[in-house]
């Protein structure tokens, strides 16, 4: 099960870094097979210095960019026309690497223009929700550079692995509760300050058919709401744990089970 | 594929504590007086407890190395207590036996102790490989 340390401070002080959390969890019967960088397991994404934008007239909708790497230079072309100038440092998904969210990026070529990678946006590259910009960094960076080093930016995880007689733990939740056992640091109150508005009425009813099979249902109807995408530090944390969003329904219920444990459904 | 070699002890008083002392022997024995040997809690369906016992990593002696992940420990065997459901399955009552079980990768052991890289020599059928064994 993979757990980004970051969740689980919130459930727990912790006194330690991610390794010798590991180390601690593994002595304690819960073996840590892995502790890794998120941001470093997508590949060869680096800053690059934009030296050149070009418009040629049989590309419509796309510019043919020259930047350099700190080794080479070569052309990446992109849609972001209005965006790319010279003199910028971007984020660029080199060919092998992978976005945020799983997209592969490979070598392309447009009417004879090869494009070496493709510029990220701050969502794809997994840093902010903006998805209509390029992600810029700061000048001063040297290109070549990876850029989740480069912005500082970390999420250490830790995969668990989890004995089927720990169900307890298969939560960051739990798993918070079971080092606070292990060390004594003070595990964090679960509050939940917040209370629904009351009234919305069900539209029907529930029978249960088998009484046997099923004694009881409990559910919480909702009205007023709408189906649209989740804030972005649910689609961060889904993802860190290898689950991909979908909706702010379904994401809500992932998300719910990852920190507690707490399977739902949505209908 | 690997061959897995499972050991029983089985009286009317044993110990984990034997558990762990005849282990903590056996890897003395095998692998050199100085290994160290630790144990950490795990989980088998027919062990209660159970346990993991690693050995200090025979490369780098504890230090860190590929070989170990860099832990500096390599991971062994299993192990536990006989669970009382084990006995009652074959006839024997838990409130009068006690026991406790252990299991191995032969094949596992042997390259750590003799610093095979690769498992499938073992399978090869090359005799310049077996008749190195004597």
């Amino acid at each position: 099960m993979k757990v980004p340390v970051s969740w689980l401070s919130e459930f727990i002080e912790l006194e330690e870094e991610a390794e010798r959390l590991a180390e601690i969890l593994t002595l304690g019967g819960l073996e840590v097979e892995e502790v890794y960088d998120h941001y470093q397991t997508l590949g060869e994404i680096i800053a690059v210095k934009v030296l050149e934008v070009n418009k040629p007239s049989e590309l419509k909708d796309l510019v043919v960019c020259t930047v350099h790497d700190g080794k080479d230079s070569f052309t990446v072309l992109t849609a972001a026309v209005d965006l790319v100038k010279p003199g910028q440092v971007l984020a660029l998904a080199c060919p092998g690497s992978k976005t945020f969210f799983w997209d592969k990026i490979e070598v392309k070529e447009v009417k004879g223009y090869k494009s070496w990678g493709m510029f990220l946006s701050p969502y794809e590259a997994g840093v902010s929700e903006e998805k209509d910009i390029l992600l810029e960094l700061p000048l001063d960076v040297k290109p070549g550079e990876n850029i989740y080093k480069a912005l500082n930016i970390s999420e250490p995880i830790l995969d668990v692995s989890i004995t089927p007689n720990r169900g307890d733990c298969l939560s960051v939740f739990g798993l918070a509760r079971e080092l606070s056992l292990l060390t004594g640091w003070p595990l964090k109150e679960l509050r939940f300050d917040e209370s629904l508005k009351e009234g919305a009425q069900p539209k029907g009813s529930i029978e249960i058919l088998d009484p046997d099979g099923c004694f009881r249902y409990v559910g919480r109807w909702f009205s007023g709401v709408k189906v649209t995408a989740s804030p972005f530090f649910i689609i961060k944390r889904l993802v860190f744990c290898g689950l991909r969003p979908i909706n702010n329904f379904v994401d809500i219920t992932n998300y719910v089970l990852l920190e507690l444990g707490q399977p739902s459904s949505c209908l | 594929m690997f061959h897995q070699i499972e050991g029983l002890m089985v009286d009317e008083k044993v110990r984990f504590s034997d558990l762990k002392g005849v282990l903590t022997y056996f890897a003395q024995n095998i692998f050199g007086k100085d290994t160290k040997v630790r144990f950490r809690p795990s989980y088998f369906p027919f062990t209660e407890p159970s346990l993991e016992m690693d050995i200090s990593c025979v490369i780098c002696k504890g230090k860190g190395c590929r070989v170990c992940s860099q832990t500096g420990w390599l991971e062994v065997l299993g192990a536990g207590m006989v669970h009382p459901e084990v006995f009652r399955a074959v006839g024997y009552d838990p409130t009068k036996w006690q026991g406790f079980a252990f299991g191995l990768g032969v094949e596992r052991i042997a390259m750590i102790k003799y610093g095979i890289d690769d498992i499938r020599l073992f399978f090869d059928n090359h005799l310049y490989f077996l008749s190195s064994f004597k």
